[in-house]
Order: structure tokens, then C-alpha cells, then sequence
């Protein structure tokens, strides 16, 4: 596959594509774009915006636009190590489920049908409750250990479908054992699915993310995106009118939301040739 | 008739499973959370209240897990879920009592209308594919989807609420409202932003959905077929394209419930609109576990029972799974 | 006119991002009431791309592009979209290839005949249920599959199915691309059976496309060889049979065995088609033909004519003033 040519044939996630790596690098490169430090309240409370802040301050003093520039690590930091967890969660378990079928594959897919039903957020929001701890990891592992059933069941038929493909009763007729067919036979086949399933999971991390550490859930004293509208509403900012408080972080989460959203649609276009542009 | 059975034995394992968890959290988390929400309400509550409370949760107890366990089993049953701490005495029966037609009449209809509009919406987009309305849709859909539902609450709340004072800023509905019409009223009045804000946010996902299960049954034979029969437009748009398009949306319910469910809970917390969610999200940050339990079994439970609908409605609608097939 | 069906000059093809796959080129062909007409080519010949364009089928990215299909005196390409779907169906029908996908899954088979017939007749229910058992019956489907979904029909009853839906409107021209290719010998035998009695009972012309020359020797008035998208040879079956004219045609009837008779090595036909997606010098089959005469066939494309009674071949061997 060309990816030049596919790039240029599929607009729409080229543009999410730059647009996630735009906030990749604004995520490396924070030390040096950021005017201010996240964390420190030395500045005067509720400044509207200004050439000296750009987006104001908080009611604590901070400077936002600092905030949202550091935020982005942590944010992006858990909607890819999310994305990639449940992907790999994912792809055992519908790999498995798919490839060896019968009892393991009733066994396997019971669980995922408990895990698809049972809803992800009430489930996050109380195992989170009940934690002492807060912190970004718990997060990142909540999310994931709730999010995985779609993804494993969209990959296992995946897997049904390409079992009884002629290539691979060759191979088994030729005597390959189980590991070979999987990993040289029908994870190949599957990759552009898989992309699509690991953009598509990391755009429900961000939500989740989001809207967990937006109830408090999160660690509070930590500066992302989520956290800053959690302290953003629990301050009030849009009754004292500091509305880039709530804004500007809800922007960022929009917009890396859409680029992951962008890539997905492209790969589910790569994966089924019926979307593509005719 | 394979396939409803093992839906309803997906549907008792996954209850117990969700029974069960919810009883097992408390003990299973470090740090053991119960003894620090019982010793946190010591001297607040009254002397029996305090028991009842440490029975429930296994603290200073000396029955084993088990025994716990069913009698946690028994309380259910009962329908005893004990006091509610954020709202003490209350039972907490009574307090979700109140709070679950406020949730189901705004999720409800809010989800149904996102359904209805979203998947119309996804139709059009896929017949009108190359069209600058077919695929203007789809960005448009793209970018609802990508957006946090509370956030776009947050803003409407802001602008149209605050700013612009069309709409009440929180509440179900105005206590000073006389009961009757005009108490109807206030309650329409106040759902609206919410309302508004959950089926925006909703529409995305359902017109992709549509959208994608259209286009791929657009290019099967029997839409040539019908083509070459001389059937008008819409009798194929509707009886034989849309007809099967919207089938897997039926089994991909469970997915779009759980959207629905979060954006419930954040959007609540949001309008301070007083369904299950804000109390779910009460009783988190005032460690009211009993009423934290019973939203959460209240919320899985109808989620299980709404799929369990969505799949009884999928074996109406798909001769497939109902019947094998005849010989030759 | 004395024809049912005439293709006039017919161009048309799939308008792709690499360019453009010239697949029907030029192609010519009538067919007359109550006639049965065979068309047969090898896969990629173009004959799908033929029926689609003359039942106005083809979609984007496939197009006519010039051309004339005259249909019972009128040209169905200067039609508007509302007359052809009401043409359609009453005076031709087309029956597709027997896939697993032609019939609509959700629907009971007799809805999708009843349908049919909605769509261009004002029929009352009751004469409706009584003409879909009269189509059950003419194609040896018992009448209580009637209430089936498709899933419950094996493949060659489905067939029999579309085949009856076909002949619902009693129309004057029934087109058939490949409809037993999916099934089994037996049951291919058997509905090719079926479909000679019904059109000779039934008075119906049929258009009839295979890539399996032996199918149609025996159902077919007459037969039409199709090659790299034009029309090579037309004839009745019989002559074509025992006289083929065109190199392409002789081969195809030497590379299938008899059934009795001295056995003797076969020969294929050297080579493979052309790629339809470049515009072609000379003819088609020149680089293939083992008679082919330098500098006259690989410059000029030979155009059908009429070479004997009622026998067409396009080729530089016959042509009128040359020897041959």
C-alpha cells in the first residue's frame, strides 16, 4: 500500500492526521511554548484575556493558556496508552475467541457480550469512587478495562471471515500451527481494521477521560484538559464570565477528538472499499 | 429461536455478573473504602443507621464473604437498599424513586428523536453520496461525535441560559409552578436545553452508522434487482435499502446505550437536572455508597433490559435468525 | 419494425481514475419477436457491461457513451428516468446472475413478486396472488414457498424465482446474464429446460448471455459470439455450429469435447484478450488469429456485415471484394 497515494486519495484523514501530529508536537515541545508553568498561582485570579495571557487566568491565578499547552501531554498521553491497551485487549480476545472457536470461542464471547452490555461509564464512575487513590494511571487502566468489548467483537468476526479464506486452509492443510497462521496469515489482512479500531478507541479514551476526571474522578491536582474544566466548573467560570476557561480546553479535547474520528473514518474506508469516494 | 435464548441467558448472566460486582467493588478496592465511609458518618447518623450501614458493607463483621453475599442477595430482593446518606433519612428507594422518571422521560425521548433524526439523516447522506449535502453530512456528523457531551452542555447552558436567559439555568422543573398545566409546562421548559444537548450530541453517531450500513447494502444485488424491476425510488430507499440497512444498528444497541447513559450522568451534573445520574454523581463525591450501589444496579439493569428489548425487536425484523432453512 | 430489439452502434464502458475501460465497443445485434438469442463470450468480454447498458443499468462509474438501442420502436436511451422505469419490467425484464443476494432477505418472496407488479399495474390483491401461483406453477415451485424468505430457498428454487418474477408483467423480452452459472449441472439442466418450454409457451424473446457456448448449440434460435467488447459473429445456432466463419468462433467450438466420437487432442486458443482499458488498432483477435493477414488486420477493425443469408461475422477473411 502506497501510503503517499492513500493519503492523497483520502482527504479527510490527512487532515486528522495533521492535525493530531500539530498537537503531538505542541505536547513535546511544551517546556519551550508555554510562557508560564501550569502549576504556579502567582499570577492575579480571574484576568481576562490579555497579550500577557492569552486566555486569562483561573480563579487560583494560573495562567490557562500554559495550562492548556502542558494539559495536552497528559490528555493525549491517556487517550493513546487507552487506545492502545484496549486494542491489544481487544485483539487477544477477538483473535482468540475468533481463531480457535468452539468452547474457548463461547466462553470468550459470553465475557465480551457482559463487558459490551454493562455500560462504561456508571461502572468507571464507581470503581473509580471507591478507589483511595487517584491518579492518571487508575484512570488510564479503568477506561480500558471497560472499553474493550466492541473492539474485540468487530476484530473476531474479522478473524471468522478470514479463517475460511482459501490462503489459510492452505497453510493448516500445509501443517502450520496455530501462532504461524495468526501472525503471518490473518494479522496482516487485518491491519487497516485494526488501525481503525485503535483510532476509533482512542477517541472514546479522550471522551471517557474527559468525562471522568469532569466529575472529579481524576486526579484533581494534575493539569489536563479534563481536570481544568472539572476546576473551571466547580469555580463557576462561565457565571464570572471567564469563558476561555471552559472553552479553550473543550476545543482542544474537540479537535484532537475529531482528527482520531477523521483517521477512523479514512481506515474504515481502506478496510471497506464500498465507503470509498467513487 | 437459538438466538433468543442465548439473549436471555446473556441477559441473566450478565445481571448476576452486574449484582454481583457491585457488591464485590467495595472489597476488592484498596484501601479498604467501606470502613472509611462508615468511620466518616460515625456520630453524624443515628446508632441504627450506623449499624445497618456497617452490616451492608461487610464492616466489623464476622460473617465470611459468602454469607455476605446472600444476604446482600436478600436485601435486593426485598428491595432494601438502605438510607441514603446525602439525603438522610430517606431510604434510598425513595430517593431513586423520584429521581427515575426525570432520566427516562429525558433520555427517552431525547434517544428516540437522536434515532429517528440521525439514522433519516444517515439515509440521506448515503442515497446523496457525491452530493455536496451527502457528504457535507458526514464532517458535520464526524465532529458531533468527537465532542464531550458535557462540554457542549456547558455551552449552550452558557450562551442560551446565562447569557441570553431564554432558558432556566437548573432544576427539573420551577418549584413555584402551580401543579397541573402550568407545572407540565415548566417541566417542558426546563428539559429543553438538556434535551437539546443530548440529542445534538447523540445525532453524530447514528447518522455514521446509518450512513455506513446503507452504503454497503446500496451495492448488493438485490438493489439492482429491485432497480430493474421498475420500483420507484422510495419504495427502494425504504423497503429494500433502508429496510435491511438498519438492522445492525440493532445489534450495535448495547454500544450506543452506553453513550447514551454517560451523556445522561454528565449532562444531569451539567443542568443540575435531578434524574439518576446526578444522583449517581451525588453520591460520589458525598461517599453515599448505598445510593451509589443502587444507581449504579438501577442504571446497568435498565440498559440491560433496553438491549434486551433492541434484540427481541431484531429477531422481529430479521426473518434470518427466526427460521432454518426449507429443503430444495 | 420488424426487429424487437435493436443495438445500434453501442459504446459504453466504466469511467475509472486510471482512465477510461472501453468494454462494449461498437457492439450490434437485433433480435425478433418471439426469438431466442444466445450471446456468448469469454469473462471479461463485456457482456454483463451489454445487458446492463441495454435495461439501462449501468451505474456510475459505468456509462453509455453514444450509440442507439431501439426497443420495440423506440430508442431506450432517449427515454427520461420515468419512462424507463415504467418501461421496465412491462415490456423487458432482466434476470441476473444466480447470486446467493438477488432476492431482498427481510422480504417474503411474494412481496417482492407483488411489488413487481404494483410498480406498473393497478392489479387487485386477489388477481395478484392468483397470477403469482400461475408463476409458481409455469416454474415448478410448489406453491407454499410462496410465504418463504430467501434464506429458506436453496440456490436453483431462488433462481426459479427470479426467473417467475421475470415473467410477471408478461413481458415481450426476458434478458439472461449468466442466470444457472452459480447452480449445479443437474439443476442448471434442468431450469435451462424450463426456461426453453416457457418462452416457447409463453410466445417471449430471450436474450440470453453465457460464457458456456455448449448451453446455447442447443436452446438458441440463433447465437451471437462476442469478443473484446464488439459482436465478431452472428448466425442461427445451427450454422454457426457446424460453419463457423470467424477464427475466434472456430476455436471456441473446437475447445470443447463431444460427447461421443473419436477422442482427439483439444486446442485452446493461444494467448489472452485484450486489455479493454486502451483503444484498440485493428482487430481485436488479430494478435491471436492464426489467420490473420498482416498489415490489413492488425490496422483496420473489421465491421459486422451480413456475409451470408442472416450469417454476420466482422472479419478481414470474408469481406466483400477481398479473398479470402
Amino acid at each position: 500500500m502506497n501510503w503517499k497515494q492513500l493519503a492523497l486519495q483520502n482527504r479527510k484523514a490527512t487532515i486528522g492526521f495533521v492535525i493530531l501530529v500539530l498537537f503531538i508536537l505542541v505536547a513535546i515541545l511544551a517546556p519551550w511554548i508555554a510562557p508560564a508553568s501550569p502549576t504556579s498561582m502567582e499570577f492575579q485570579p480571574w484576568l481576562r484575556p490579555s497579550k500577557a495571557h492569552l486566555l486569562g487566568t483561573t480563579a487560583m491565578g494560573q495562567d490557562i493558556f500554559s495550562q492548556l499547552i502542558w494539559g495536552s501531554r497528559l490528555s493525549l498521553l491517556v487517550g493513546f496508552s487507552v487506545g492502545l491497551m484496549t486494542t491489544f485487549l481487544s485483539l487477544v480476545m477477538g483473535l482468540t475467541a475468533g481463531y480457535f472457536g468452539g468452547i474457548v470461542d463461547g466462553i470468550l464471547s459470553a465475557i465480551t457480550n457482559v463487558f459490551l452490555v454493562i455500560p462504561g461509564l456508571p461502572l468507571m464512575i464507581i470503581i473509580a469512587a471507591y478507589m483511595t487513590i487517584r491518579g492518571v494511571f487508575p484512570i488510564i487502566v479503568v477506561i480500558s478495562v471497560t472499553g474493550w468489548a466492541w473492539g474485540a467483537r468487530v476484530l473476531r468476526s474479522q478473524v471468522l471471515t478470514l479463517k475460511n479464506r482459501d490462503f489459510v486452509l492452505a497453510s493448516r492443510v500445509a501443517g502450520e500451527g496455530p501462532l504461524r497462521i495468526i501472525f503471518s496469515d490473518i494479522l496482516p489482512n487485518m491491519l487497516s481494521l485494526i488501525m481503525a479500531n485503535f483510532f476509533g478507541s482512542c477517541l472514546y479514551a479522550i471522551l471517557s477521560e474527559a468525562g471522568l476526571e469532569f466529575l472529579g474522578l481524576g486526579d484533581v491536582n494534575v493539569v489536563t484538559w479534563g481536570t481544568m474544566l472539572y476546576w473551571a466548573q466547580n469555580n463557576m467560570a462561565l457565571m464570572f464570565g471567564q469563558w476561555p476557561w471552559i472553552v479553550a480546553p473543550g476545543i482542544c479535547i474537540v479537535l484532537v477528538g475529531t482528527a482520531f474520528a477523521l483517521i477512523n473514518f479514512g481506515a474504515d474506508e481502506v478496510t471497506n472499499p464500498k465507503l470509498r469516494r467513487r | 429461536m437459538r438466538y433468543l435464548l442465548y439473549r436471555i441467558l446473556l441477559l441473566l448472566l450478565t445481571a448476576w455478573v452486574a449484582l454481583t460486582v457491585n457488591f464485590a467493588l467495595p472489597y476488592l478496592m484498596p484501601g479498604d473504602p467501606a470502613s472509611v465511609m462508615v468511620a466518616k458518618f460515625q456520630g453524624r447518623l443515628e446508632p441504627q443507621a450506623i449499624k445497618a450501614l456497617s452490616i451492608a458493607f461487610g464492616v466489623g463483621v464476622n460473617e465470611s464473604i459468602f454469607q455476605q453475599y446472600l444476604h446482600y442477595w436478600g436485601r435486593i430482593l426485598r428491595g432494601d437498599f438502605g438510607t441514603s446518606l446525602a439525603y438522610y433519612p430517606t431510604p434510598v428507594s425513595r430517593v431513586l424513586g423520584q429521581a427515575i422518571p426525570w432520566t427516562l422521560g429525558l433520555c427517552g425521548t431525547a434517544t428516540i428523536l437522536a434515532f429517528i433524526f440521525g439514522s433519516g439523516l444517515g439515509i440521506v447522506s448515503a442515497w446523496r453520496r457525491g452530493s455536496r449535502l451527502g457528504d457535507g453530512l458526514v464532517p458535520l456528523a464526524l465532529f458531533l461525535k468527537s465532542m464531550p457531551q458535557f462540554w457542549f452542555g456547558l455551552l449552550t447552558l452558557y450562551v442560551f441560559g446565562f447569557i441570553l436567559g431564554w432558558f432556566p439555568l437548573s432544576g427539573g422543573y420551577a418549584i413555584t409552578s402551580a401543579p397541573g398545566a402550568a407545572r407540565v409546562l415548566s417541566i417542558l421548559y426546563h428539559s429543553f436545553l438538556p434535551g437539546m444537548t443530548m440529542l445534538i450530541t447523540a445525532l453524530g453517531g447514528w447518522v455514521m452508522t446509518m450512513r455506513n450500513n446503507m452504503i454497503s447494502i446500496l451495492a448488493e444485488d438485490y438493489i439492482t434487482f429491485a432497480h430493474a424491476k421498475g420500483l420507484s425510488t422510495r419504495q427502494i430507499i425504504y423497503h429494500y435499502a433502508a429496510r435491511n440497512a438498519i438492522l445492525p444498528s440493532f445489534t450495535g444497541f448495547a454500544m450506543a446505550l452506553g453513550f447514551v447513559v454517560s451523556g445522561a450522568i454528565l449532562i444531569e451534573r451539567v443542568f443540575s437536572y435531578p434524574g439518576v445520574g446526578y444522583m449517581l454523581y451525588q453520591a460520589v463525591i458525598s461517599l453515599d455508597y448505598p445510593l451509589m450501589q443502587a444507581s449504579f444496579l438501577f442504571i446497568t439493569l435498565a440498559v440491560l433490559l433496553a438491549n434486551f428489548f433492541a434484540d427481541l425487536t431484531y429477531v422481529f425484523l430479521d426473518p434470518r435468525v427466526r427460521s432454518e432453512r426449507a429443503g430444495s | 419494425m420488424k426487429n424487437l430489439l435493436h443495438v445500434k452502434h453501442l459504446n459504453a464502458g466504466y469511467v475509472l481514475r486510471k482512465g477510461v475501460v472501453h468494454a462494449v465497443r461498437d457492439a450490434e445485434l437485433t433480435l425478433d419477436h418471439r426469438e431466442f438469442l444466445g450471446i456468448a463470450g469469454e469473462s471479461g468480454c463485456g457482456k454483463s457491461t451489454l445487458a446492463f447498458a441495454i435495461t439501462g443499468l449501468l451505474q456510475p462509474p459505468g456509462k453509455v457513451f453514444d450509440g442507439e438501442i431501439w426497443f420495440d420502436g423506440q430508442d431506450l436511451l432517449k427515454l427520461g428516468r420515468e419512462e424507463l422505469r415504467q418501461a421496465r419490467w412491462k415490456e423487458f425484464s432482466f434476470v441476473f446472475q444466480a447470486s446467493m443476494n438477488v432476492l431482498n432477505p427481510v422480504m417474503q418472496v411474494k412481496g417482492q413478486i407483488y411489488d413487481a407488479i404494483r410498480a406498473h399495474t393497478k392489479m387487485a390483491p386477489k388477481d395478484m396472488i392468483t397470477r403469482a401461483k400461475e408463476l409458481f406453477e409455469i416454474v415448478h415451485i410448489p406453491s407454499q414457498y410462496l410465504t418463504a424468505y430467501p434464506h429458506q430457498l436453496s440456490g436453483g428454487m431462488k433462481q426459479r424465482v427470479v426467473i417467475a418474477t421475470a415473467l410477471a408483467l408478461s413481458p415481450k423480452l426476458v434478458l439472461m446474464d449468466e442466470p444457472t452459472t452459480a447452480l449445479d449441472v443437474v439443476v442448471q439442466r434442468m431450469i435451462l429446460q424450463e426456461i426453453d418450454e416457457i418462452r416457447k409457451e409463453l410466445g417471449i424473446s430471450v436474450l440470453f448471455i453465457t460464457h458456456d457456448l455448449s448451453l446455447l448449440v442447443e436452446i438458441s434460435d440463433r447465437i451471437a459470439i462476442m469478443y473484446a467488447g464488439s459482436i465478431v459473429e452472428e448466425a442461427p445456432s445451427r450454422v454457426l455450429y457446424t460453419k463457423p466463419l470467424h477464427p475466434y468462433t472456430d476455436g471456441l467450438m473446437h475447445s470443447f469435447p463431444p460427447l461421443t466420437g473419436e477422442r482427439h487432442r483439444l486446442h485452446g486458443i493461444a494467448g489472452k484478450p485484450p486489455d479493454l482499458s486502451s483503444l484498440l488498432k485493428g482487430c481485436p483477435f488479430a494478435a491471436r488469429c492464426e489467420k490473420r493477414i498482416e498489415g490489413l488486420c492488425d490496422q483496420t477493425i473489421p465491421v459486422l456485415q451480413e456475409m451470408q443469408t442472416d450469417h454476420w461475422v466482422a472479419c478481414h477473411l470474408y469481406e466483400k471484394g477481398k479473398t479470402g
